[in-house]
């Protein structure tokens, strides 16, 4: 009997539930007729000026055989814009009148006089009549572009204008043709400055999304690499691609970020941050879920590993998902020297890892609390040093590191003229007059000196920013508690990592579950010819990398066809 | 089953591990040298034997009904009411160990590190940390302790490696001084602490390859052989039979003999060492308790044991606080009464269990 009344009860919760969403969507239909509905009129463009033009005004207004009229339209649209221009003329010395759309600045101008112009109003030479539409005609016959795309509508139109495509419209056709020439000047392609390598390739992403997508082509030249492209962003209307290479990428984990990105709805995406923070598995952790990168040979071994990538227009920083700890902990060079300095740099970066997030408070602890660990002859200069010190340790040490912390951030917005100066300031300041005037122990700058480098040898600036911000937390546990602070500090990270997830991968993969395999690639960095799998928790399904027994081999001890 | 997840049988060994070790490595050397002196060493294989018995039994009760836990087949073997008691004398065994160790940590931490801090402190740090990590699930606790046993494990043999040049093998001698019965008397601490492993229990339901279970269970058994007789003849060699039985903890007192003249930076590590062991505690406490608040749940038919995490640590400390008057009644309490009451429930109930689901054949899996 109770189990029926509550069975009846929720059936009863989820009716009105239903209910409640039922009437949601009811007023959304009708929010979305009511803006439909707004009277626009096509002929008179004056309705532009009292509202903003929305994808599904442009979309029912379709291309007319009159070309004054479609003109008319989009100089209403654009208004006085001075970089729109509508070229007319009129094809082959008077047979029909014809307009050329573009944006100045975003198409190639002699791509557009010589392949457009040229052949359209010079060379012209009347057609045999043929079957087909007479913009089918030229389009077939007359115009050397090579990609080509028809508009039937104003939103077509404004669309690919918008790319940096010419739109082409003649009188007497209900159609445009677009025709790609986009040609805005970009950077080149040039070494990222915060991954600059020793050895390896010196191209980084740049700001053009063709670009970088080239620089990914050209370093996995197969058709299973899967491009995306995704528009996001109501205003911004940026491109973004998410690249994958079929068969290595988990379906699932492509269709999840599929579905993530197009949740987004937003106005304007500037850079992949934008995208990172609304993909995020747990939005309010320090950590980062996904890596950043602007070198394309990053993004190709994470591909070659069955993650996915995502580039986003307008922004060098590519993002890669899922990102879980151990990645970050990797940076390309690992694997372009001998695998014995990426042993030792792999093990160098794991320690100063450690250091940047417990040194100083470590020290605050030992210092504070646990006095008989430092052997007597360190612990008496300590004491010395100390002597006229103010300050208890832990405010020694967070009055530093807030000084380190503003001497950085200085440092990254100074103009370059003025850097070394205030460098030098900062430097004698905070080291040499503050011990001089016995505010810090000379101690205590060595300590926040060797944290603050050691945080830059983190290969990931996002991974170092959340140990930057722990680190005080750190600081004021060790204040308080002294060792068993910090251990609560670090057990406590702990926990917050071990119930991460990136994108349905446990963020400490690599570390926890133990996989003999993937520890080839967290602490240390083993041969090429030994990683003979991918990640387990990345490539489920499609794991070999390389052929078995490739270790290679002078040929006389080679077991099978040697020459003896 | 989306709060519990999945763990591998793997997992659940190093479950079984971490729900042991930190305690063991503490008071093993100390409580079973008071008995047993030199021969120890020979308590502890003992134990061994005495745990592979018990997690044999455990192992096999849990194979009848793989899709359940004890608390909720219980009612299965014996019937309602009887059921539900023994029920919840599991559920309140795991929350007995967990407020044990609570005080038993703080008493160290008060007595050893920092006198002059209230242990409340340290159980209120202790247990928030291990409810964060109750909170996130099975799977958070097995990724979190397979980590910290790592470290646990690592620093234990670095320990080992660092005083083996001190133990003098003499202070072994004699053999079996006082014939065998000391020995054994020696060995029921150990073995219950062994017994411990029947967590499983627990844990069962969980598992997705479950015909791992019995290797990785006897595997946790000689982990846990192996630190113990570390642990206890590293005590005994370096410091003697009398002076181990003396000390509360003579695994500190060992690390703090560390005593390198080359590196002198080296030395006086113990604090680091109880930086471990703060973990090693840490994922001891929280098995224990997310052992007990999973039962608990199970044992009220609640669907989710989250809400019951709060509630439930607030006892737990409230009893921490007022069950043992000093360390010297915790420290007899650990050594004459916890042994026993914890063999008593791994043993022989979940023995007891066994045997009447075996009369009665009740099985809901194939065994």
């Amino acid at each position: 009997m109770t189990i029926t009344c509550g069975a009846i009860k929720k059936e009863g919760v989820l009716s009105v539930r239903k209910r409640i969403v039922k009437k949601l969507h009811h007023l959304i239909r009708n929010y979305a007729c009511k803006t439909a509905g707004k009277n626009i009129c096509p002929d008179d463009m004056d309705w532009v000026q009292q509202t903003t033009v929305e994808k599904y005004d442009l979309e029912r207004i379709p291309i007319e055989a009159d070309l004054a009229a479609n003109i008319k339209r989009l100089k209403g649209i654009y208004g006085v814009c001075p970089d729109f221009i509508i070229r007319q003329f009129e094809i082959g010395g008077g047979i029909t009148k014809a307009a050329v759309i573009f944006l100045e600045g975003m198409v190639e101008r002699v791509l557009l006089s010589e392949n457009l112009l040229k052949p359209l109003m010079i060379h012209y030479r009347p057609l045999k009549p043929v079957q087909g539409s007479f913009l089918e005609q030229i389009l077939r016959v007359v115009l050397p572009v090579d990609v080509v795309r028809k508009c039937v509508n104003l939103h077509d139109v404004i669309d690919h204008v918008m790319e940096g495509s010419v739109v082409l419209l003649v009188d007497g056709e209900p159609r445009g043709l677009a025709l790609e020439a986009a040609g805005f000047k970009t950077r080149a392609p040039e070494e990222p400055i915060t991954e600059a390598v020793v050895r390896g390739a010196r191209e980084g992403f740049t700001e053009a999304l063709h670009i970088n997508i080239t620089l990914l082509r050209r370093r996995l030249k197969t058709p299973n690499l899967v491009l995306e492209r995704m528009v996001l962003g109501r205003i911004s209307h940026t491109q973004v691609v998410v690249g994958y290479v079929r068969g290595l990428a988990a379906p699932e984990l492509v269709a999840e970020v599929r579905e993530r990105l197009q949740r987004i709805d937003i106005d304007g995406i500037l850079e992949s941050n934008y995208l990172e923070e609304m993909l995020r598995d747990h939005p309010l952790s320090f950590f980062p879920q996904a890596i950043t990168t602007e070198r394309p040979d990053r993004v190709a071994a994470n591909l070659l590993e069955g993650r996915v990538a995502i580039l986003t227009e307008n922004t060098p920083h590519a993002l890669i998902l899922p990102g879980e700890f151990v990645a970050h902990m990797q940076s390309p060079e690992d694997f372009y020297h001998h695998f014995v300095l990426g042993v030792f740099i792999r093990l160098l970066r794991w320690s100063a890892f450690a250091v940047s997030l417990l040194l100083p408070s470590i020290y605050v602890a030992v210092t504070t609390f646990h006095q008989e660990m430092i052997p007597t002859r360190l612990l008496l200069s300590i004491v010395a040093a100390r002597e006229g010190v103010p300050f208890p340790a832990v405010v020694e040490a967070l009055l530093m590191e807030i000084a380190f912390e503003i001497l950085r951030e200085a440092g990254v917005r100074l103009p370059r003229t003025v850097g070394q100066a205030v460098s030098i300031v900062g430097a004698l300041v905070i080291g040499e007059a503050a011990v001089m005037a016995g505010v810090v122990s000379p101690l205590m700058v060595i300590v926040v000196a060797l944290t603050g480098i050691s945080s830059f040898l983190s290969p990931s600036f996002d991974l170092a920013i959340s140990i930057r911000i722990l680190r005080f937390t750190m600081m004021i546990l060790a204040g308080l508690l002294g060792l068993f602070g910090v251990a609560a500090g670090v057990l406590a990270i702990l926990i917050h990592l071990a119930g991460m997830r990136s994108f349905g991968v446990p963020y400490l993969a690599g570390l926890t579950p133990f996989y003999s395999d993937d520890w080839k690639d967290v602490f240390i960095r083993a041969p090429i010819w030994m990683m003979r799998r991918r990640p387990a928790e990345l490539s489920k399904s499609n794991r070999k990398r390389q052929a078995p027994g490739l270790k290679p081999e002078p040929p006389d001890r080679r077991p099978q066809g040697g020459r003896s | 089953m989306r709060e519990e997840g999945k763990i591998s049988a793997y997992q659940a060994m190093v479950y079984q591990v971490s729900i042991v070790l930190a305690t063991a490595i503490l008071f093993v050397p100390a409580i079973t040298t008071k008995h047993a002196k030199q021969d120890a060493w020979l308590s502890v294989i003992i134990a061994c034997i005495f745990g592979c018995l018990q997690v044999c039994t455990a192992v096999s009760l849990a194979r009848r009904f793989p899709n359940a836990s004890v608390v909720q087949y219980a009612p299965l073997i014996l019937g309602k009411v009887p059921g539900k008691v023994v029920g919840f004398v599991y559920l309140f065994y795991f929350f007995y160990v967990g407020y044990f160790i609570l005080q038993e940590f703080a008493a160290l931490m008060c007595s050893s590190y920092m006198l002059r801090t209230p242990s409340v402190v340290f159980m209120l740090v202790l247990s928030l940390l291990a409810a964060y990590a109750a909170y996130g699930g099975l799977e958070v606790i097995c990724r979190t302790s397979s980590i910290v046993l790592t470290v646990v494990v690592a620093t234990l043999v670095l320990t080992a490696a660092l005083i083996v040049k001190d133990i003098k093998i003499w202070r072994f001698l004699p053999v079996l001084e006082n014939g065998f019965n000391p020995v054994l008397l020696g060995a029921i601490s150990p073995g219950g602490w062994f017994g411990e492993t029947a967590v499983i229990l627990m844990l069962y339901p969980f598992i997705n390859n479950k015909e791992k279970v019995v290797k990785t269970s006897f595997l946790a058994i000689l982990i846990l052989f192996i630190t113990m007789e570390v642990v206890v003849t590293g005590a005994i060699g370096l410091l003697g039979p009398t002076e181990t039985a003396s000390f509360l903890f003579p695994t500190f007192n060992m690390a703090r003999r560390i005593k390198l003249e080359a590196l002198p930076f080296l030395e006086r590590l113990d604090a680091f060492f109880m930086m471990v062991w703060v973990a090693a505690m840490l994922i001891k406490l929280t098995t224990f308790f997310f052992a007990g608040v999973l039962a608990l749940s199970q044992w009220l038919n609640v669907k989710d044991y989250r809400p019951l995490i709060l509630p439930s640590m607030a006892i737990m400390i409230a009893l921490a606080v007022q069950a043992w008057k000093n360390i010297t009644e915790l420290f007899a309490f650990s050594g004459e009464v916890f042994p026993l009451t914890i063999i008593f429930v791994n043993f022989i109930i979940t023995g007891f269990l066994l045997i009447i689901a075996g009369i009665r054949n009740i099985s809901t899996g194939n065994t």
